[in-house]
């Protein structure tokens, strides 16, 4: 770790003096881990903005861990604080916005830092820490050359693709699914190799040696899930079978990483469904006003051990209801709010991407303005023009499950529950317009 | 108080490493599976529990004596053992379960650098403890459910320190003929320390199959683990042993840790092995009448089955083993999901009582999809 060479560390003193200090070394940093100039601009702007809010928010005296990071197909800059006493509801990211001035957006300093970089996220690490994450994705060429042509494999074996097949197996999936079978960057061939060389992401093709690949699968792997795509599958009167041997394929190669789940959001057909349980859909808005199904797929691959879970009198029906249906041994403990003493101010986390008009929120600290909290971060979201805004509920924390009326009230809905992905269970919420 | 700097203390490969959970005890479990009775058929554990001898030495056990150490180094047994194989007691260790003498192996032979071989789909110890001392595990998938000789070789470099096979497999119940065995051995021409697992070899009947332990003193480079936990039902007590040329053995006493095996255990192993004929055979017995049973049933249900030696089978479900396994427990039944030997949606089932395996088969028969 301490000599990776795509790693830069730096601990700067949280003053306006070290700002240019900060974006002249993330854009510097950002074009020697292979950024071209227009985006290593942008992530100094971002490190910039950001920079300027947390010195106005955590005040002086503080310090900030300062990292960069270089992996392949995006430059990380990373800052770590320690939540200071001094104003921390400015580590909202709509602190201060207000639907009544929506010109307001533009003096507010993450959300500004947010629209320069793929993805935003600010989360806590624990009681003290907090840490803020900006992505900043290389840009890469549209397949240059059209997808080779495939045939039936007569003897397809799984194989690891090298970066040539991975290149491949981008434009085949391109040309073979439609946009929404995939995210958008497995169309872009160098990028997707530069995915698997980050070891973000892995990948499994199904091959007849000499040949073009029949198919492939590809996942990534989070804190606690692996995240599967696919299998696609390219023209295979066997596809069925190829599909389900490229999956378990998968499935033993994650078998010991520690994962608790698999979750597949783009399940392509050939998915099979006997091994995976379906955890319900969410409503997709698209920027023409329609609605589309997004189906969630999970299959644990540990036993599950049960567990007791903390929950809302008024959430409880959902919850036996999914429980039921995934057959999941959970004892429910059931918590109300009680008068008891909070918080001012309340600190919401927030994933931000664009690029698919989503935002994930969470709890990170509780407060009395959380309701009123939750809304700014809704119109600041929706002026930003994204769509679609979640929350996440995790109920191996009891403070959080008691929060559900204050949820509720700023338009959220509970939509579908992601087993021991959090501290416990996670419910998904959705912004429901209605 | 400062909070220990973690980052510092640990070394790399152990901050990488996911540790084991094992399972929350029984009664937790049924609590929040909400059933009153347990079948556990997860274990491979004998229903027909411990030889009467050793049940009489552990009822007996004077109270008093737990107040005073065992033998270090399980000397009475390890003369025992040798008394029964014909051997030196000198080339026995015995230790707390074989999992503790898969560590004391490992530890002895590897250093920085070095790996071990194995199968991709085995008996998931002896590539933990490699990987979690920071010794490259290196998996020959298996071939037709079982140990792949050539695949194995192939994986030999100038590192290798031993290669684990394990005769019958845990879980596919395959296994390797003398005549392979051999053949493999002469392959490794002693380059290697090859351990031969046996934990299930007393519940094999035939004539065909090897007897690591008859086969010693032709390859010293040969090790045989064995167990008190499966055929002697001794698994809450904790003792297994390894078995080996003096050299070989001797080279391992160095990393092993003395009095790991407690008192009741020694004296509850060597009652075992006092007393082993009857028990031996109603073992077997049992085994095999009830593996007919459920493999008839199985066939009934249309199921696809792996079968082999040992006291457990495996089945492939048509729903995710993981949904199996809590579906299946909620009628308190409790089998091995097979995820994390690398067999998705396979599930393993230990052979128990015929009560237990009607219940395993009633259960089963309520959660498979209905066929049209
Ligand atoms: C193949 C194999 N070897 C070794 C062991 C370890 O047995 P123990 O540590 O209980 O002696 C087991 C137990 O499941 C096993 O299946």
């Amino acid at each position: 770790m301490a000599n990776d060479p795509r790693l830069i560390q730096s601990r700067l003193p949280l003053q306006p003096d070290f700002i240019r200090l900060a974006a002249g070394l993330s854009e510097q940093a950002g074009e020697a881990f292979g950024l071209g100039r227009g985006e290593a601009m942008r992530l100094c702007l971002a490190a910039e903005e950001v920079f300027a809010h947390l010195c106005q928010s955590l005040g002086p005296g503080a310090r900030v861990e300062l990292d960069l990071s270089g992996h392949y197909y995006y430059v990380r800059l990373r800052l770590r604080f320690t939540r200071s006493e001094v104003d921390f509801r400015l580590l909202n990211l709509a602190a201060g916005f207000s639907p009544d001035r929506p010109e307001d957006l533009e003096r507010l300093g993450l959300l500004l830092a947010s629209r320069a970089v793929d993805r935003f996220s600010l989360r806590a690490l624990g009681q003290d820490q907090m840490e803020l994450v900006l992505d900043k994705h290389k840009a890469y060429p549209p397949p240059q050359t059209p997808p080779p042509p495939v045939s039936p494999l007569s003897q397809a074996v799984i194989t690891d693709p090298g970066p040539a097949e991975i290149k491949e197996l981008a434009r085949l999936i391109a040309a073979h699914y439609p946009p929404t079978a995939f995210p958008a960057d497995f169309g872009l061939p160098g990028k997707l190799a530069d995915m698997a060389l980050s070891g973000d992401y892995a990948l499994l093709a199904s091959q007849d040696p000499g040949q073009a690949p029949g198919g492939g699968v590809i996942w990534r792997r989070d804190a606690k899930a692996i995240q599967l795509f696919g299998p696609y599958l390219f023209e295979q009167p066997d596809h069925a079978a190829q599909g389900e041997a490229l999956v378990e394929a998968c499935l033993a190669r994650v078998a010991k990483s520690g994962a608790r789940g698999v979750v597949c959001r783009f399940a392509t057909p050939d998915l099979p469904r006997d091994g995976f349980e379906l955890l319900g859909d969410l409503q997709l808005r698209q920027p023409d006003g329609r609605q589309e199904h997004w189906p969630h797929y999970y299959r644990q691959l540990e036993e599950d051990p049960g567990a007791w879970v903390w929950c809302h009198p008024e959430l409880r029906g959902f919850l036996e209801e999914q429980y039921q249906n995934l057959f999941l041994p959970r004892g429910i403990r059931e918590l109300s709010p009680a008068g008891e003493t909070r918080a001012e101010h309340s600190v919401l986390s927030a994933d931000l991407n664009r690029a698919r008009s989503q935002a994930t929120l969470a709890l990170v600290w509780d407060g009395r303005d959380l309701t009123a909290n939750l809304r700014s971060h809704l119109a600041a979201l929706r002026e930003e023009g994204i769509l679609n805004i979640f929350l996440n509920l995790d109920l191996g924390s009891p403070w959080q499950a008691g929060l559900l009326p204050e949820i509720a009230a700023a338009g959220f809905r509970p939509r579908l529950l992601l087993p021991a992905l959090g501290q416990g269970d996670l419910v998904v919420f959705q912004e429901t317009a209605d | 108080m400062r909070a220990p700097d973690l980052d510092r203390l640990t070394p790399e490969f152990v901050r990488r490493f996911e540790p084991y959970m094992p399972s929350q005890p029984d009664p937790e479990l049924m609590k929040l599976y909400r059933i009153g009775h347990l079948h556990r058929l997860n274990n491979n554990e004998n229903p027909l529990g411990p030889p009467p001898l050793a049940q009489e030495v552990i009822r007996r056990f004077p109270p008093p004596r737990a107040g005073i150490y065992p033998s270090g180094d399980s000397w009475y047994l390890r003369q025992a053992l040798a008394r029964r194989f014909g051997l030196d007691p000198d080339q026995f260790l015995v230790g707390n379960g074989a999992n503790e003498v898969i560590s004391f192996a490992i530890k002895a032979f590897c250093q920085e650098g070095d790996n071990i071989i194995t199968a991709d789909r085995t008996f998931a110890v002896y590539e933990w403890v490699a990987n979690f001392s920071g010794f490259e595990a290196r998996l020959a998938p298996l071939k037709d459910f079982g140990f792949d000789d050539e695949a194995l070789l192939r994986l030999i470099d100038r590192r290798s320190k031993i290669i684990f096979i394990c005769n019958p497999n845990n879980p596919t119940g395959t296994w390797w003929d003398r005549e392979r065995l051999e053949r493999f051995l002469a392959r490794v021409d002693g380059q290697q320390i090859v351990v031969l697992d046996e934990a299930y070899r007393e519940f094999v009947d035939r004539p065909e199959f090897p007897d690591g332990i008859q086969m010693l003193n032709r390859h010293p480079n040969l090790l045989v683990f064995r167990t008190f936990s499966k055929i002697y039902a001794l698994a809450g007590l904790r003792v297994g042993y390894l078995a080996g040329s003096p050299e070989v053995v001797d080279a391992i006493r160095r990393t092993c840790v003395v009095y790991s095996v407690n008192i009741l255990a020694q004296e509850a192993a060597l009652a075992a092995l006092a007393d082993d004929a009857d028990h031996l055979a109603a073992t077997r017995a049992l085994v095999a009448r009830e593996k007919a049973y459920l493999l008839e049933e199985l066939a009934a249900l249309g199921l696809t089955v792996q079968n082999g030696e040992g006291c457990f089978l495996m089945i492939r479900l048509p729903l995710s083993d993981t949904m199996a396994y809590r579906r299946l427990l909620q009628q308190g039944v409790m089998i091995r999901s097979m995820t994390g030997f690398r067999f998705p949606n396979w599930i393993r089932v230990s052979i128990g009582s015929h009560l237990a395996m009607e219940a395993f088969i009633a259960a089963l028969r309520g959660i498979l999809p209905s066929r049209s």
